[in-house]
């Protein structure tokens, strides 16, 4: 026997594991599933953050308001007068926040609603209970300290992986679903559905046809358009030319108009993110190219970044941009745009290292990137909630024991940032560490935090 | 949904190989599941460009070890118990002297370098080729060989190779 063989015979007696070692099969498909769902969740707390920096801002300046009152708006995406950035309380205030127990959600235990602020009330949509998928919904208004069910909504609009942008007076959501009719119908073409807090109705919209069977990924608001983009991400061939399309939909004409960028030559879109800022929309494509020759692959991925401008045309922006990160949950904070923590990008195929990249701000004009140090969850990859003058950090779900002289890292861990002095402090987890429902969402004043068991708590002033 | 199915079918086929990897990464079998079951899980993330059974095994199989090296540098208190290695040992076939060759076994694994464990764990528990561990670990062909001849030198001067050729192995 030689020393291979002898030390392969060792390592497997060392390794036996003793009968009964059942795969928890059920547990992971959970957790999975679960963890899928809050990832794809991070985007409406991004596109929530930004709604209520808006919602702050509107009531303040006619001008901004939705409906466009004020001076004539131009002919483009944009509004005539920027958005400014929204005040917020001061980071050494935020520090002495307490949680509070707020009335539970009338949809009793949910994981992944849609949650999103509206400037006076908390939207939860959907999520699923025992795997199925809802299509009701709920409204908070923490002045009143009340919920109230909102109708359900008719049509093709589901809730399911969907993404969500707040116009400042209707919420805007889709997941682009097809359904199977036998006519085209509006129970099965892909509509989004518009929600009026205001009026607590529903509006439908049919998507373009140049977006049916792709997938919404991103949306934005301008002021004055939803910016939708949508993509075909798992083709199913490593070398399918991956469709893009984007469009713009005026919620006051309930006009569509279809703005597909050209992307350079053989980046066909896999993912995208998107922010609003001012008088410009950003898009990062991130697109990947597998080669294929003598029976062996290679992959090739990347990513591209556009600018539309007001006067409605993409520009190729990318110049030095990294081409390996993915762009999480992208908020535009008035003066920066703001990205959390993410993953690396090296394509579909590609197995990527489970390594990250720390989040940063990134100039809005210029797209100069100024990293944001690594704070007490820097290793979890947090979520970043931009409050208008500093970021809260949230551990969604990494567990990270701990090291030289560190407590360890769990779920609902939160710290904060303050932009001012660059420091970071822990902030106190809310009570017994509850199951998240879905990230939490900055509500002008306070963190609204909605758990797995329908319980909603306030970290507040 | 095929693609819940096809990963419940991967779990129900790997599971155990990836615990037995991480039970001698770590020494600690409550770890290994730990680990074996955050791999799976980014798996399950991974799941829609990873395409082959094949490439899901090499991510699960890259992302557990990864974890296990980063989770070592992490934990404040990465020394597993002599009584917690028996314990977990106490399940396996027993023989005579076996409890005794499972505890050497794992506590010279854990006297080894990270990096060199790594390559032993690979190379000879998981079958990996030396250019398979090289590229799972990121580090050259040529590391793998000195880190796996630095390994097997240890083993064989606490006397482990000895043992094996002996009568357990009958």
């Amino acid at each position: 026997m030689t020393d291979d063989q002898r030390v392969r015979a060792l390592l497997s007696r060392a390794a036996e594991l003793p009968d009964g070692a059942e795969p928890p099969v059920g547990r992971l498909l959970g957790q999975g599933r679960r963890k899928r769902k809050l990832r794809a969740a991070l985007s409406v707390l991004a596109v929530t953050a930004v709604a209520a920096a808006v919602a702050v801002a509107v009531p303040l300046i006619p001008a901004l308001r939705p409906g466009r009152a004020g001076p004539p708006a131009p002919s483009g995406l944009f509004p005539a007068h920027p958005r400014p950035s929204a005040a917020g309380p001061a980071a050494t205030q935020i520090s002495r926040f307490r949680w509070s127990a707020l009335p539970a959600s009338p949809l009793g235990p949910l994981s992944q609603p849609i949650l999103a602020w509206t400037g006076t009330k908390l939207l939860e949509l959907g999520g699923t209970s025992r795997g199925v998928w809802e299509f009701h919904g709920a409204a908070f208004n923490p002045a009143a300290r009340r919920w109230h069910l909102i109708p359900a909504v008719r049509g093709n609009v589901q809730f399911q992986n969907a993404v969500s942008v707040w116009t400042g007076r209707q919420l805007f959501v889709t997941n682009g679903q097809f359904a199977r009719c036998p006519a085209p119908s509006v129970s099965c073409l892909p509509h989004a559905g518009l929600y009026d807090p205001a009026a607590d109705r529903w509006s439908l919209t049919q998507l373009p046809q140049q977006m049916w069977g792709l997938e919404p990924m991103a949306a934005a608001w301008t002021g004055r358009d939803v910016i939708l983009a949508a993509a075909q991400p798992n083709p199913g061939r490593l070398q399918h030319p991956g469709r893009l399309a984007v469009a713009a939909y005026d919620p006051a004409t309930g006009h569509w108009q279809v703005i597909t960028p050209r992307l350079p030559a053989r980046h066909p879109a896999r993912y995208l993110s998107m922010v609003a800022t001012t008088g410009r929309v950003i898009l990062w494509s991130l697109w990947d190219q597998v080669n294929t020759s003598n029976h062996a692959a290679s992959d090739h991925a990347g990513v591209d970044v556009l600018a539309l401008g007001s006067d409605g045309t993409w520009r190729d922006v990318t110049s030095h941009w990294p081409q390996e990160q993915n762009v999480t949950s992208p908020v535009f904070t008035g003066t920066a745009i703001l990205v959390s923590p993410g993953q690396i990008w090296c394509g579909q195929a590609c197995i990527s290292p489970p390594s990250s990249f720390p989040g940063y701000f990134a100039d809005p004009v210029t797209l100069h990137r100024t990293t944001i140090p690594a704070g007490p969850l820097g290793q979890a990859d947090p979520a970043f909630a931009w409050t208008g003058r500093a970021i809260i950090a949230i551990d969604l779900d990494a567990s990270i024991g701990g090291h030289d002289g560190q407590g360890p890292i769990r779920p609902d861990d939160m710290a904060l940032w303050d932009p001012a002095t660059g420091h970071w402090q822990r902030l106190p987890a809310p009570p017994g560490y509850p199951k998240l429902a879905a990230p939490p969402i900055w509500a002008g004043k306070q963190l609204l935090e909605l758990t797995g068991n329908g319980n909603l708590l306030s970290f507040h002033r | 949904m095929a693609r819940d199915d096809e990963f419940a079918e991967f779990v129900a086929a790997r599971y155990r190989a990836l615990v037995r990897t991480g039970l001698l990464m770590t020494g600690d079998r409550g770890h290994a599941e730990d680990l074996a079951q955050s791999a799976l899980i980014r798996t399950y993330l991974a799941w829609g460009r990873l395409r082959k059974p094949t490439n899901a095994e090499a991510y699960a199989r890259r992302t557990l070890v990864r974890l296990a090296l980063r989770a070592r540098q992490r934990r404040w208190n990465a020394e597993i118990p002599a009584e917690r290695v028996a314990r977990h040992g106490a399940g396996a076939p027993a023989g005579p002297g076996h409890d005794d060759l499972v505890l050497d076994v794992r506590r010279a694994l854990a006297a080894l370098p990270p990096g060199q464990r790594a390559v032993l764990v690979l190379r000879y528990l998981d079958d990996q080729s030396e250019a398979q561990t090289a590229q799972l670990l990121g580090i050259s062909v040529g590391t793998v060989k000195s880190r796996a001849a630095r390994g097997l030198a240890s083993l064989r001067r606490a006397g482990l190779l000895d043992r094996e050729g002996g009568p357990h192995d009958r």
